[in-house]
């Protein structure tokens, strides 16, 4: 069976979701709302859009939706660097004489080296699509920081990390 | 990141309040996330027409992630395999968020059944040592609070840790499913980290990022241990990414330079002292 199995699976360009997945549908217990410090109450929609665009503000409140539709721009996006491989690490196994299969998702084939700009691109096009004249951010070893950057330089919105 | 247009500041600066606060009260200091986070919500909310934007630990990032594992999840489907055990690095749990989502929305629904692993540092260990409160995401203290894993606002990862996952917090949708059980969590050291990551690149030629080496170690861990008792598991890890920011560690670890360092109890404490008290509620 496993011979069958390619050292890497490359999906289709068409099979690259169309939607998100909201993972809090499905939890029965939700996982606890933020609180504005100065009262201790959940935050409201309203408090947050001061510091992100709407509806990312709607996104991040949402725990009800499962599937989310990515925006076409953000599709047309994705395909630049997506779908990424998955591997078979047909090496790896031998080399440690394992029975166990092991896969691995690699996301390291765009320009931040890293998984980082699945959600800068989206993150920077919610912000343009409000009209916004630029996003800021933190980045710790830097791929965020990249990936933000590039996603910026895109949608023509500035950058500041 | 100038490359693309981006203004770099490094951070704590001089150029916010919050940031000269925090040089004031840490001279010094190498700097948090937790710091940065401060500085970048200040400079967003003080300039009109720009908004603040992050690149972990929220709901909405977990959401754009879960690319990664609907790919896998087609991907695997289409050969009829099933994962038995999933791992992914956790920092502040965009990756592990986003590799899991589609699994563990089968688990949540009774579906199907994953031994999922989060992997951290030992330098930086939210999930194994840290509590399970509402907190700062952020050092300066301005931003909303969330309830997750947390070493506290005030925790800064020792000079030598390298690479991300450096976050003291933890997503509060991955927090709530590691309460509930779905999910467990193991910390692991740096430098047995890059062991694995050249044993790693040695044979399968990809130079892996340090977080990434966090899930390979674990993984091949978890191969090693079918080894010895002769199971074929099915094992899934995230490679999130390459390791070419980060060669000053690699050349650390090659150096014998690279060092590890644990967190006492005590260095825990000072950050667990700066976690809110909030009235009726912790």
């Amino acid at each position: 069976m496993s011979e069958k199995i390619p050292y890497k699976i490359y999906l289709d360009e068409k099979e690259i979701p169309k939607q998100w997945y909201n993972v809090r549908a499905d939890m029965k217990k939700k996982p606890a709302p933020l609180l504005n410090p100065g009262t201790g109450q959940p935050m409201k929609a309203e408090e947050l859009e001061g510091v992100f665009c709407k509806e990312l503000v709607q996104q991040e409140l949402d725990n009800d939706t499962p599937y989310i539709d990515i925006p076409e721009e953000i599709q047309k996006f994705y395909k630049m660097y997506r779908p990424s491989p998955l591997i078979r690490a047909y090496c790896l196994e031998e080399k440690l004489q394992t029975p166990a299969k092991i896969y691995y998702k690699f996301e390291g084939n765009n320009t931040s080296g890293s998984h980082k700009l699945n959600s800068a691109i989206a993150q920077a096009y919610y912000a343009k699509k409000q009209g916004l004249k630029g996003v800021t951010t933190e980045t710790g070893a830097g791929q965020w920081g990249t990936a933000l950057s590039m996603a910026c330089a895109y949608r023509d919105l500035d950058c500041s990390v | 990141m100038r490359t693309y247009g981006a203004k770099v500041t490094p951070s704590p600066s001089t150029t916010t309040e919050v940031g000269k606060r925090i040089l004031e009260a840490h001279p010094g200091t190498t700097g948090s996330l937790g710091c940065a986070i401060s500085e970048a919500v200040e400079v967003a909310t003080t300039n009109e027409g720009y908004r603040y934007v992050l690149g972990s630990v929220l709901n909405q990032v977990l959401l754009h992630q879960s690319v990664i594992g609907l790919e896998c999840k087609t991907a695997l489907d289409k050969y009829g395999v099933k994962p038995d055990i999933i791992i992914g690095c956790a920092g502040g749990g965009s990756n592990l968020g986003g590799l899991v989502a589609p699994f563990m929305g089968e688990k949540l629904r009774g579906e199907a059944d994953y031994q999922v692993i989060a992997v951290e540092p030992a330098s930086c260990p939210s999930f194994t040592r840290g509590k399970y409160l509402y907190d700062f995401c952020d050092t300066g203290m301005i931003c909303p609070l969330a309830k997750m894993y947390t070493l506290g606002s005030g925790f800064i990862p020792s000079p030598n840790h390298a690479g991300g996952l450096r976050f003291h917090g933890m997503s509060s949708i991955l927090s709530e499913l590691y309460d509930q059980g779905m999910m467990e969590a193991r910390a692991v050291e740096q430098t047995e980290v890059f062991q694995a990551a050249e044993q790693f690149a040695r044979v399968e030629g990809i130079l892996p990022a340090p977080e990434s080496s966090h899930a390979i170690k674990v993984a091949i861990d978890e191969a090693l241990k079918c080894k010895e008792t002769g199971e074929e598991k099915t094992i899934l890890f995230g490679l999130t990414g390459t390791g070419y920011f980060d060669m000053v560690a690699y050349e650390n670890y090659h150096d014998g330079t690279m060092t590890d360092y644990i967190p006492t109890d005590e260095d825990l404490q000072v950050g667990f002292d700066g976690i809110p008290k909030i009235p009726g509620i912790q």
